[in-house]
């Protein structure tokens, strides 16, 4: 299966109060073939209860075979480095 | 008939077209409230200012993680058969054409667009895909964050499934918390669906099943234009020796939507439950 890292430290999500979810780039995701790729909210929260940030987690991950190895493409677009593909 | 409709379509002829499946009844029956908050409402009202509709679909990862070891050689048969059991106790759906999901919004009431929460997640994108009714809209219009909503009237949600349907999107009528309980149509994209990704990868079938039809070509009709092909988006139809299209009944949902773009009429639904090849496979 192939490993996907995040960098937490590079790639900062904040939540955007107005459309409920992070709008600062997600570029991997419009990128990635298979869909993979998705945002998810980290632990933190603000005073409302709302995710203070978000991190860019990989799903089905067995797909990730199929679709990984010749791509790239994630990394490629990541203007922070913050993805790491281990095949 | 599929095992649904035999067992809650009555004298409806299928499961989501028995008005009982749009009933606040049967949606207070079924406990949804309690799922949706993990907890037992003291009351109903209560529990609609706690509920959070816009945060709460946020972070499924975990639960769609699982469904990486329906993949695995052995293991595999006994996740997809719990998978199964539980996507009918909670969120999932059945393709349905556009003439039914037509039916639905007529049973159903209080209708509302929701952005699409697999496009929201996959592409942080919000598109208005996602069709609810009540209560679920009644839900979201009491909670603090209500939800990003557009509400429309019966006749302009009708407008908008069959814009959908002519951008060929796949209607799906979704259930949660349990059968025969529909809550939203979905019109999908299935490069974004993690309701038919699970299906399509993993062969998790209650989780998006296929609608009660499969299409059908008349070859005699067909002059090969390929618009059907370029349209279907689950890659059922090919080509005969003759260059007529042919759909694989193994592989079609019986959405219907290859239909809309057949200038020839040459494609139509058949019942899926009659149907030697299709009616097992669903
Ligand atoms: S492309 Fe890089 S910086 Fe942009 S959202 Fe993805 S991981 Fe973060
Ligand atoms: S390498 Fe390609 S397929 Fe794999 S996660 Fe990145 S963009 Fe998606
Ligand atoms: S061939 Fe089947 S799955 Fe494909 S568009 Fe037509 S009805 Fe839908
Ligand atoms: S759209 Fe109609 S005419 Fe064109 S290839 Fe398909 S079945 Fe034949």
């Amino acid at each position: 299966m192939v490993k996907f890292q995040f960098d937490p430290t590079k790639c900062i999500l904040p939540y955007d109060a107005k459309e409920l979810r992070p709008t600062k780039c997600l570029k991997c995701l419009e990128v990635c073939p298979g869909s993979l790729l998705m945002f998810r909210p980290l632990k933190e929260k603000d005073e409302n209860g709302a995710p203070k940030f978000f991190e860019i987690h990989m799903l089905f991950k067995a797909y990730s075979k199929k679709y990984c190895p010749d791509c790239f493409k994630c990394v490629e677009i990541c203007p922070e480095q913050a993805i790491k593909i281990i095949i | 008939m599929c095992k649904f409709c035999r067992k809650h379509a009555k004298e409806h002829g299928k499961w989501y077209l028995n008005p009982e499946g749009y009933t606040e009844e049967l949606f207070y029956k079924l406990n949804l409230l309690d799922r949706i908050l993990g907890r037992k409402p003291k009351k109903v009202r209560d529990a609609y200012k706690s509920a959070d509709a816009a945060w709460y679909p946020l972070d499924i990862s975990k639960q769609l993680e699982l469904v990486d070891l329906a993949s695995k050689p052995v293991l595999g048969k006994l996740v997809r058969m719990i998978g199964n059991h539980i996507a009918i106790k909670s969120h999932s759906g059945q393709v349905v054409p556009t003439e039914d999901a037509l039916k639905i919004v007529d049973l159903s009431h209080d209708h509302a667009v929701y952005p699409c929460m697999c496009k929201r997640l996959f592409k942080g994108q919000d598109e208005y895909k996602c069709l609810n009714f009540a209560p679920i809209t009644d839900i979201t219009r009491h909670t603090p964050r209500h939800w990003k909503e557009k509400r429309l009237s019966p006749e302009e949600a009708k407008a908008w499934l069959q814009d959908f349907s002519d951008k060929g999107y796949v209607h799906a009528v979704f259930w949660w918390c349990d059968m025969p309980q529909a809550i939203c149509i979905c019109n999908c994209d299935n490069k974004y669906c993690y309701a038919s990704r699970p299906k399509n990868w993993y062969d998790i079938t209650n989780v998006y099943r296929r609608a009660e039809y499969v299409a059908e070509v008349d070859p005699d009709e067909c002059i090969s234009c390929g618009k059907c092909q370029e349209r279907c988006q689950f890659g059922a139809i090919s080509y005969d020796s003759n260059g007529r299209a042919q759909v694989d009944p193994r592989i079609c949902f019986g959405c219907g939507q290859c239909r809309g773009v057949c200038e020839q009429n040459a494609l139509k639904l058949v019942d899926r439950n009659t149907h030697t090849i299709a009616k097992k496979i669903w």
